[in-house]
This record gives C-alpha cells, structure tokens and sequence, in this order.
C-alpha cells in the first residue's frame, strides 16, 4: 500500500504542474494563504453551531436555524479548503505522503465527517423538541465537543506537516517510519 | 417630560455623531483597502511581468 | 461653531484624528522617529521566558501557531456571522441586535486567543519579526481593527440598527471585514517573509 501511495506521489512529482506550483514563489504561497484564511470561514462557522449546542454563542437563537443557516458558508469554506488543500498536496506529493501529521490529519477528517453525518442525523430526529434551549441534549453536545476537538487537533497537524521532525530521512524511529509510510531510499521532496 | 426630550435629544445627538464617525472611518478603510490591494497585486504582476516577460 | 462641533461629534473628530495618526506612522514618517529604541525592547522580549519557550522549544511555538490559527477562525466566524448579517447575506430571519451582541461576546473570547497566542509567537521570533515591515503593518491594521469594533462598530450598532443609515450599516460591514481580512492575511505573510 505504501509502495503504492509512493509511487503514485512520484508520479504526480514527475508532472511539469506539480513542479512550477511548488517552485513558484508567489502561486504556491497564494493557495497556502487561500487554504489558512480560509478556516474563518470553514471553522468559523463550524465553531459557531458547536458552540450554539454547547450554550456557548447565540444561545437566544433556535439551534436549527443556526444550523442551517450557517451550513451553506461553512460549505463553501470546506469547498475552497479541499480544492487548496489538494493544490498544496499536488505540490509537495513524497514529502506530504510520507507525513505523519498528514496521514493524521487524513484519518481525522474521515472521522470529523461520520461525526458530522451522526450528528445532524441526531439533531434532525430530535430538534423539535430542544430547539429554543440554550443547550442541547447531552448527546448532541458530545457531538459538538468532539467535533470542535477533532478538528482544533486538525489544525495542529495541518500546521505541523510544515516542520520536518519527523520525515523519513531524518527520524530514525521504526513506528514513526511505519505510521508514516517511509519507502526505502526515498529521499526527495 | 422636559427631561425625557431632553435626553431623546441627546440620544439623537449621539446617534449622529456616532453614524458620522463610522462613515468616515469606514469610508477611510474601504478606499485604503482598494489602494492598498491595488498596489500590492499591481507590484507582484510587474514583477512577474519582469522576471517572465 | 468648533467649540459646538466638539461638543456634538466627539467621536466623529477623535476618529478623524485617530485615522491621521495611524496614516502618519505608516506612511508619514512618525514610525522612523521611534523605531530605533524599539530594537532594545524586541531584544529583550526574547530573553522573556515566552521568547526562551518559543526559541528553544520548535514544537511549543508550532503548537503555539495552530492555536492563533483556531483563534482566527473564531474570530473570523464572528466577524462574518455580524457583518454579514448586516449586509443581509446569513442570518437574514435572526434580529440583526441579536446576531450582532451575541457574536461579539465570542469574537471577544477569539480575539483573546488571538492576542495572547500572538505576543507568545511574537517573544520567540522577536528580532526577526523587527526588520520586517509586513510585521509592523499587521500591528497597525490590528490596531486600526481593534479601535474600529470597540470605538466605532460597537456604540454604532448599540443603536437601535433599524433606525440607523442602511448604507452606514452596510459600509461599516464591509469596512470590517476588510480590516480583519488585512490583519489575517499580513499575518500570513509574516510566515513567508525574512
């Protein structure tokens, strides 16, 4: 699999758009920009309906109408992050590959989305009868607290694929290597 | 009665100062925006313009 | 007729000044004056324990970074959930008083975040941040967004909005949101210069 994820990413390496983005001193530091300020308005309004279900912000507005009508903006904000994200990985494919925090990051995401699918199914089932509460039922809290961690330790990854203690030519410990994926005699970025 | 005018009076006062002041700083940072992002994507496309023709 | 200008639009004549204040130390010269004697307090700011921390330690400063980052994106939200909603674009069946006093409670609590995390990164590349002029401009557009949500946006919209110019609503909206666009993305920047 690792084989696999490795070559795939030398390939990508290999094609002429992949090197003039990573090259490029102002394109590749546009997307990454595009990517960060982004989460103002991705997690900025994610953040907003977690923190309506904790009681934290807005508590006098009905949690559905939050909800809902916060949900297009974050949308979009995750559109725009995605499509950056995968610029920033088209640019850098061995490196980011081969990242611990970046395979993190990937699991987290996966796991961020069945949350979010668990949760709008619970808050759907049963909003009629909490929606003008401050805080929401303890399960649907659960949801919002988990959500707001799992993608707060999302950022932390996001932002540490950027240092390099761990990449593979430089770690020299086996477990790191494995979660990491490293292939043998693979150095460039 | 003469008090509650008065102090109407003095909200409207305060209204206006306080609309006047948030048109004119907020005037201010729109044109100050426009020049400065102007400037900033004029500066990096002559460069570009320089270093790739 | 000045003595009853001041006496009617305080605020409006403190923004004037304000504005001119921070226009002459970007651009007037004012910062060369002081700069100099700065060098000796951005030196001693790393000797700081935040400055050895974030010297010394790579991973606390990272992790440092990605706090201001969840700090922006709060206060990003905020900022985009109010201005927004005075341009009519979310929210549009929530009480615009209500959008606005609630989302300023928890653009407070991500400014906080923000500013603390900032002097933290701020300690530890002390020196460097000193010669950069992008450095010194996001200070200035902080301070410039800072004063302009507590001094003007917030006793503006402490009226009842409705009965206030929809087109001051809507330009003070958009003016917000370039202010904080202008902080985030010169911080940005910071990363990428020196």
């Amino acid at each position: 699999m690792n084989e696999l994820i490795h070559n795939l990413a030398i390939w990508l390496d290999d094609t002429e758009w992949s090197r003039m983005l990573h090259e490029s001193y102002y394109m590749y530091n546009w997307v990454e920009s595009t990517h960060v300020l982004t989460l103002m308005v991705s997690l900025g309004m994610l953040f907003l309906i977690d923190l309506r279900m904790l009681g934290l912000a807005l508590p006098d507005v009905p949690a559905s109408r939050i909800a809902e009508r916060l949900n297009l903006p974050m949308l979009v904000g995750f559109v725009v992050m995605f499509i950056t994200g995968i610029l920033l990985f088209y640019a850098v494919p061995v490196r980011t590959s081969q990242s611990l925090w970046f395979r993190l990051k990937m699991v987290l995401l996966v796991v961020c989305a069945v949350n979010a699918f668990l949760f709008h199914k619970r808050m759907n089932e049963s909003v009629a009868t909490w929606d003008i509460e401050p805080r929401a039922p303890s399960r649907i809290r659960l949801g919002a607290m988990l959500s707001l961690g799992f993608w707060s330790i999302i950022v932390v990854c996001g932002r540490f694929i950027a240092y390099d203690w761990f990449d593979c030519d430089t770690s020299p410990n086996t477990l790191i290597d494995i979660v990491s994926g490293c292939v043998d005699g693979q150095t460039r970025f | 009665m003469a008090d509650d005018t008065n102090s109407e009076d003095k909200d409207g006062v305060k209204m206006k100062d306080d609309q006047a002041a948030a048109l004119v700083v907020a005037q201010a940072f729109i044109v100050f925006s426009a020049i400065y992002w102007f400037t900033q994507i004029e500066s990096v496309r002559e460069l570009l313009q320089l270093a790739y023709g | 007729m000045i003595a009853t200008m001041f006496t009617s639009y305080p605020r409006t004549l403190t923004a004037v000044a304000a504005l001119l204040a921070l226009l002459t130390l970007a651009y007037g010269g004012a910062m060369d004056a002081v700069y100099p004697s700065l060098l000796t307090v951005f030196e001693w700011l790393e000797t700081t324990w935040f400055g050895v921390i974030g010297k010394t330690w790579g991973a606390a400063f990272a992790f440092v970074e990605a706090v201001h980052l969840l700090g922006l994106a709060l206060l990003g939200g905020c900022v985009l959930a109010g201005d927004g909603r005075l341009l009519g674009v979310v929210l549009t069946d929530v009480p615009m008083q209500t959008v606005v006093e609630r989302t300023h409670r928890v653009f407070v609590f991500g400014l906080s975040i923000c500013l603390a995390t900032g002097i933290f990164m701020a300690c530890g590349v002390a020196t460097k941040i000193y010669y950069l002029p992008v450095y010194w401009f996001k200070m200035l557009a902080l301070s410039a967004g800072m004063l302009f949500h507590f001094q003007v946006r917030r006793p503006l919209l402490s009226h009842d909005i409705q009965s206030l110019n929809p087109v001051v609503v809507k330009m003070v909206a958009v003016a917000s949101m370039l202010v904080w666009f202008m902080v985030a993305a010169t911080g940005r920047w910071i990363g990428f210069s020196g």
